[in-house]
């Protein structure tokens, strides 16, 4: 038993220096792929995007199911995008409250028959409408059959080579669009383009617009606002840089249409609808020896609601890891697959070992300290000094990350809330982060395959 | 049996090392986090009162001309703030009113500065420093930009280019052209959108062009006669339907849709060839096309193409069936009977989108035709009520 205890110790210690050591080469990566992107904006014009032709038509998907507070606004806000070309398709998931009726007399939808190309199979669409008010508006009535499902109807119905997934909930700021499109126009082997996600709750939003950007006043929603920071900018940046992104959010992302097609669409039977996809992208491209690459661009910025419950929070957390393993599984022969390239030997390996069992690691870690006492394994200054490290090294990371937003996009104007930021970017190791863990590894035991319902979140209009 | 001790002693000893080097990195970073916040607050506070003056002013100058109306910058702070906020504008000020503004700013100091940033072996720097010079048009630096449109660094080249061409308009035309010609350094759309930033006209180099042993400039200038709206491009067009590479047959097409409804049967039926063309995206631009040229040929040939065995071919010659006026209109109610199920779907749809978005019952003038579309359709002004 001793022994057993003693090298489970020796293993959680190996772990952590392992895990550690990826963070910080995401964080170094992270922090050149930053410079990098500030000194492009200044010799970029987006005036130039929106005024020549160069600037490819794009096709906004809204997929939404029981929306009817926020749907309106939403596409209000996204009819004033700054961009050349665009239209917007809205694809009610057979949504059980007034979403459609809303929709309907918010912009006047004419049924209308629109023979289109069933390039992806999806449940039955039962009617196409379009404004006769607004020419780029275009909603799809479907039957229920979950996100992936809607968003496969979204890209049956588009019209233009690239089309972007924005959540029904989530707000994108004005020339976000510009951002997030710009790597398909200076590289033209870019097929996704992914921008940053930050939770929304607590600023001023006054129909679709964000007036004033806050932190939030809810303390779920603020150790979210660290992790999103410490996701997005580095590690998204820190896997775009060797191109082996394996997410590009649900949220916000722009697709190369054809790409995404030839890859299958949206699967209709994963919760990882997203991350799904971006690997089936990625393995496609590589077994046909294309070159491609799979950008991310830390400045566009898309806003969204996240959870201030603690249920509805584990929900989410709890799909999200659903989704990863499902991916994990659906993609196994990936794992270690030089014909995969990074992706095969880095990526996804870092997906399983890290991400998938990270919380079996950690929560047996937990368990394990007692026993390492009881036994005289450990004594308890060490296992002290071992927590204040991993602590230690956790608020290095967050901090790191609330540094470079402050360097590069400074989106809280607040002295204040940045002292707040660093407070919870330690009060998270605190009690938030174990928390997270554990509803993550009760997601992996509760995993079941084929699940795709919509989350249950509880939407919000958003603060006037 | 003890963790090793030693060892477990030798770990913890680490363990310490490395929490402690943790603690002082983490303060160490609070306070960088900190005190640049507060420089930021305080510098943006600075900032945005002068920034505001000299937009204010910049306005007024770019609407009255009125140099009276702009102080000149002492500072260093006020100094940069003005540079950025002329770049922020550039597009709003001739020649003549950057060279004003810039002696504002220390003509000769600010040459210099930016002479230097485009030598600096910093890449990101050099291509500032580029972009800037052509946002204030300094002419000084072409010398350099020359040669940078040599290197192989895709965006350097893109936007030496740009400058040069904001700077000089279409002197150093040519020289990007035949640069970009090579190496596979710039792609078509922004090779086009460079072209296109060009002011006057530059018929002469697109003929000079259209000689060169290029497709991808021949290409280029093809739909650059279309997007200007050159009739000296028809010659070319012309020629260049029977061009054995597909892209360059479907640029001849983009021209073609640009240059719009020129009747001139020889150049009509040089393009009409290609509504059979093997390559379906040739035959999409066909379609595209004949919603410019309205005549009963043209209509022949649409209700051929909305049979045709590509998607998007069929979809674009519904399209275009509607343009062709009162007789395409005809031709698409009697496509409503027609017994290929896709051309009878699209024609519905062409239609209703019509009544929905344009009130196409309202605009009939032929009653008999207007009667014949409510019997077919079953419907009654659709979206007009």
């Amino acid at each position: 038993m001793i022994t057993l205890i003693r090298y489970f110790n020796y293993f959680i210690l190996f772990y952590l220096l392992f895990v550690n050591l990826v963070y910080t080469a995401f964080f170094i990566v992270s922090i050149g792929s930053i410079y990098i992107s500030n000194k492009k904006d200044k010799y970029w014009s987006y005036k130039d995007m929106i005024e020549l032709s160069y600037t490819p038509p794009l096709s906004i998907l809204v997929p939404c199911y029981n929306e009817d507070e926020t749907i309106v606004d939403n596409v209000k806000a996204l009819l004033s995008l700054e961009y050349g070309e665009f239209e917007i398709v809205i694809i009610n998931d057979g949504s059980k409250d007034n979403t459609l009726k809303t929709l309907k007399e918010a912009f006047n939808l004419q049924s209308i028959d629109i023979p289109y190309r069933k390039q992806v199979d999806t449940k039955e669409v039962k009617g196409i409408y379009v404004s006769n008010q607004v020419e780029n508006i275009i909603v799809i009535d479907k039957k229920n059959g979950g996100k992936a499902d809607a968003l496969n109807a979204g890209i049956n119905v588009c019209q233009y080579p690239l089309f972007t997934a924005i959540d029904a909930d989530s707000l994108i700021e004005q020339d976000a669009l510009l951002k997030v499109v710009r790597p398909f126009i200076e590289n033209p082997s870019v097929v996704v383009s992914g921008g940053t996600v930050r939770p929304v709750n607590g600023s001023v939003v006054d129909q679709g617009f964000i007036e004033e950007i806050r932190l939030p006043k809810n303390n779920l929603a603020r150790f979210q606002v660290v992790e999103y920071l410490r996701a997005f900018l580095f590690g998204r940046m820190g896997w775009s840089a060797i191109n082996a992104l394996m997410i590009v959010s649900g949220a916000f992302g722009v697709f190369n249409k054809k790409v995404a097609v030839d890859a299958g669409g949206y699967t209709s039977d994963t919760i990882g609808e997203d991350m799904e996809l971006i690997v089936k992208i990625h393995r496609i491209m590589k077994e046909q020896r294309k070159k491609y690459k799979v950008a991310f661009i830390p400045d566009p910025v898309c806003w969204t609601q996240v959870p201030e419950d603690k249920a509805t929070l584990k929900n989410q957390r709890k799909r999200w890891h659903k989704g990863l393993i499902d991916t994990v599984i659906n993609h196994k022969n990936l794992i270690f697959n030089p014909q995969y390239g990074v992706v095969g030997l880095l990526a996804i390996p870092y997906y399983v070992l890290i991400e998938m069992l990270g919380p079996i690691v950690e929560i047996i870690g937990y368990i394990f300290i007692p026993f390492s006492l009881i036994y005289g394994v450990i004594n308890l200054r060490f296992a002290l000094y071992f927590f204040a490290l991993a602590v230690g090294y956790g608020i290095f990371l967050s901090i790191g990350a609330i540094l470079l937003d402050e360097y590069s996009y400074k989106k809280y104007e607040k002295i204040s809330e940045y002292l707040i930021l660093v407070l919870y970017s330690i009060l998270e190791n605190l009690g938030y982060r174990q928390l997270s863990t554990w509803w993550r590894f009760i997601a992996i035991f509760e995993y079941k395959r084929k699940n795709n319902k919509w989350g249950d979140m509880n939407r919000k209009k958003f603060n006037n | 049996m003890r963790m090793g001790v030693p060892m477990l002693k030798i770990i913890e000893n680490y363990i310490v090392y490395v929490f402690l080097v943790m603690i002082t990195v983490n303060v160490f970073l609070f306070l960088l986090l900190l005190s640049k916040k507060i420089y930021t607050k305080l510098s943006i506070r600075k900032k945005k009162v002068i920034q505001e003056e000299y937009e204010k002013s910049l306005a007024t100058y770019i609407a009255t001309n009125e140099k009276k109306e702009l102080t000149k910058p002492f500072g260093f702070l006020e100094r940069k703030i003005f540079f950025e906020t002329v770049i922020k504008y550039s597009s709003y000020l001739d020649g003549n009113s950057k060279e004003r503004l810039l002696n504002l700013l220390e003509k000769e100091k600010l040459i210099n500065y930016i002479q230097r940033k485009i030598k600096s072996k910093n890449p990101w720097k050099r291509k500032i420093a580029v972009y800037q010079a052509g946002e204030i048009g300094i002419k000084y630096v072409v010398p350099e930009l020359l040669k940078l449109l040599d290197s192989n660094d895709r965006e350097l080249v893109y936007i030496t280019s740009r400058t040069l061409i904001k700077i000089s308009n279409d002197k150093y035309l040519k020289n990007i052209l035949v640069r970009i010609s090579k190496g596979n350094i710039m792609e078509k759309p922004n090779a086009i959108a460079l072209v296109d930033m060009v002011d006057g006209d530059i018929t002469n180099i697109l003929e000079e062009v259209m000689r060169l042993d290029s497709t991808f400039l021949n290409a280029i200038a093809l739909e650059i006669y279309g997007i200007r709206q050159y009739e000296q491009g028809i010659k070319w067009i012309k020629q260049m339907v029977y061009h054995p590479l597909k892209e360059v047959r479907i640029s001849a097409l983009k021209g073609a849709i640009g240059l719009g409804d020129i009747s001139e049967g020889e150049y009509i039926n040089a393009l009409l060839t290609l509504s059979v063309d093997e390559d379906w995206e040739v035959r999409v631009f066909v379609a595209k096309l004949l919603k410019k040229i309205k005549n009963a040929e043209s209509i022949s040939t649409l209700e051929t193409m909305i049979k045709d065995p590509n998607w998007f071919v069929r979809h674009n010659a519904g399209l275009a069936l509607i343009k062709q006026g009162e007789n395409g209109l005809r031709s698409l109610i009697d496509l409503l009977s027609s017994e290929d199920v896709f051309a009878r779907d699209k024609a519905w749809e062409v239609l209703q989108k019509e009544m929905v978005f344009h009130k196409l019952l309202a605009k009939i003038d032929d009653d008999e035709l207007r009667e014949k579309l409510m019997e077919k359709t079953a419907m009654t002004q659709l979206g007009e009520n």
